[in-house]
């Protein structure tokens, strides 16, 4: 059984002169133990998604189950006591402002009627795991945006919960806070057992720790699976644009002047799993047709420990040629598709 | 420069009016603290959306604010006589200045109230925080420099009104200021009860932000 079940989950916010459907019809299945990516452009409704996952926002129709448990049915007490099961961390952490570090992560204890002495023991400890133990005494303002947020870390674990929903937890972030925080929380997945839920705008994230994710767009999953079948056969136009978008990010410019050339010819996309990429099957396969090949993107990365990679060949007119080029590739073990204009 | 009577009649009114005025604060924040907590929750934006109970509310205070000082000070004659057993005197004036300070209280606690940030509460929210919870220990303890201000203001307001009572005897510094000043035309007595009302402004008013401002962990 999975640990968190969401069914034909539909959110319709009504204003007085519009309504907007914020989920259509979602369906998910997360594992206990998964650390779990949910990506989407801003206005997806990957934000009205987390929240229907612990009811701070109540589905429109549909149901949420944890661990079998349907949080639609519970009552409101139940429901709060629930709660503690699914921490939540947040794009601007969200601290008491007025109280400092040791007591904004005793907090979530305190409201569970724990006493004042143990919560601040529990917390003491839970500074520690987030390395922050010096800075007990501070308040927030003192602290800079990556301490704030293992603050934030920290008291959501002080209820020993099971799920930890992480909204847009790093995109305040510089890319080394964001690091060093995604390394926390798989340190934490690890460590703890506990599944995490992570909603995000940048695909690094989702490669660098989500074993699955789910790609959303206007308040629809469009694709979802494992983080690497994603990678290397992207089947939406939406799971396409967000992969590309991410190594835009890492290599600058170059991809807008592919993309004008892109539109020539006939276009195969190479897929390398395993470590195949590190074969120079291109080389070779040039050299033995004689004819060469036009390389318009190539790319390669590091997804969950396995070189993954994708390059994106222009292929000469000649139609005998191609298949033979085809033939090739796929003898050698590679998976190719045919791009076409929107890549 | 004065008789020891008007010295000491002089004190007497800085008491009559200290005692006005924070008896009625006190009393003002007792019933206006919970109506601004209850106007704050049950907005449409609040953590409990209640319209009936928020339109009561907003309609109650508007209409009491928006009664003068004076006319509710001699409409609720009656009432005052009901509870405190005469209509004069410093004790009395404390009822209408209550009944006025209620829907001003409720009105400054709303706003500081408002000020916390959202993303705060849905956090204490989303650990399972109960309403009451929310209120006690995440919105009146992160408005906390907000509402001292709101305190201090109040008290200011309170201080005024107190003198305004004085008009139809009520004791304090104002009712100096009109026997003395106004109807016997003594004006000196009317300028130092004036700068004394002035003095225990500027001392509320620096105690109160000295306080706010120390107890602000924003900065």
């Amino acid at each position: 059984m999975a640990q968190i079940e969401v069914r034909h989950l539909t959110k319709i916010f009504t204003s007085k002169d519009a309504k907007v459907d914020a989920l259509k019809d979602i369906s998910l299945e997360i594992e206990q133990g998964d650390i779990y990516g949910i990506i989407g452009m801003s206005g997806a409704g990957k934000s009205t998604l987390v929240r229907c996952l612990n009811y701070l926002e109540k589905p429109t129709k549909g149901a949420v189950l944890v661990d079998g448990k349907e949080l639609g049915a519970m009552s409101e007490k139940e429901l709060l006591k629930q709660r503690k099961d699914i921490a939540m961390i947040f794009q601007h952490f969200n601290l008491l402002m007025q109280k400092n570090v040791v007591d904004n992560v005793s907090f979530p204890l305190l409201i569970q009627g724990v006493k004042k002495k143990e919560a601040r023991r529990k917390a003491k400890e839970l500074l520690g795991i987030v390395g922050l133990e010096e800075k007990e005494q501070s308040y927030p303002a003192q602290l800079s945006g990556g301490q704030k947020q293992r603050v934030a870390i920290a008291r959501a674990l002080a209820s020993d919960p099971r799920i930890l929903l992480c909204d847009e937890a790093t995109s305040a972030l510089d890319p080394q806070t964001t690091a060093s925080i995604l390394d926390l929380l798989k340190d934490i997945n690890q460590r703890f057992g506990i599944t995490i839920v992570i909603i995000t705008h940048q695909m690094s994230v989702i490669r660098k720790i989500c074993s699955h994710v789910a790609i959303m767009a206007q308040g629809e999953i469009k694709e979802h699976g494992l983080v690497e079948e994603i990678f290397s056969h992207p089947k939406t136009r939406e799971a396409r644009e967000l992969i590309l978008k991410d190594s835009d990010g890492e290599h600058g410019d170059h991809a807008g002047r592919t993309q004008d050339r892109l539109m020539e010819s006939k276009k195969i996309r190479i897929v390398f799993s395993e470590n195949s990429s590190f074969e120079p099957v291109i080389a070779n396969m040039v050299l033995k047709t004689g004819r060469p090949v036009n390389i318009l993107r190539a790319d390669t990365k590091n997804v969950g420990g396995i070189a993954k990679g994708e390059m994106i060949l222009g292929l000469p007119d000649d139609e005998k040629l191609q298949r033979e080029i085809e033939d090739y590739i796929t003898e050698r073990g590679l998976e190719i598709e045919e791009v076409t204009g929107d890549v | 420069m004065f008789s020891s009577e008007v010295i000491q009649m002089l004190i007497q009114g800085i008491g009559e009016t200290l005692y006005m005025t924070l008896a009625s604060t006190l009393f003002g924040y007792l019933f206006g603290l919970p109506m601004g907590i209850l106007l704050t929750i049950s907005d449409k934006e609040g953590i409990k959306p209640n319209w009936v109970l928020y339109k009561v509310l907003d309609v109650i205070a508007n209409i009491v604010r928006s009664v003068p000082f004076l006319i509710l000070l001699i409409v609720l004659i009656p009432f005052t006589r009901m509870i405190v057993g005469k209509s004069y005197g410093s004790t009395a004036t404390i009822v209408p200045l209550v009944a006025a300070a209620v829907p001003y209280i409720a009105r400054m606690v709303e706003s500081s109230l408002r000020e916390v940030d959202a993303g705060v509460i849905e956090a204490a929210r989303s650990m399972g925080a109960s309403t009451f919870t929310i209120v006690t220990k995440v919105l009146l303890v992160e408005a906390r420099t907000s509402l001292i201000v709101g305190v201090t203001i109040t008290l200011g307001t309170i201080l005024g009104y107190s003198a305004m009572a004085g008009t139809v005897g009520g004791g304090g510094l104002g009712d100096i200021a009109i026997r003395y000043g106004y109807h016997r035309y003594e004006a000196d007595i009317m300028v130092v009860t004036v700068v004394l009302l002035i003095l225990l402004v500027q001392i509320f008013q620096t105690i109160g932000m000295k306080l706010s401002v120390h107890l602000d962990k924003r900065k």
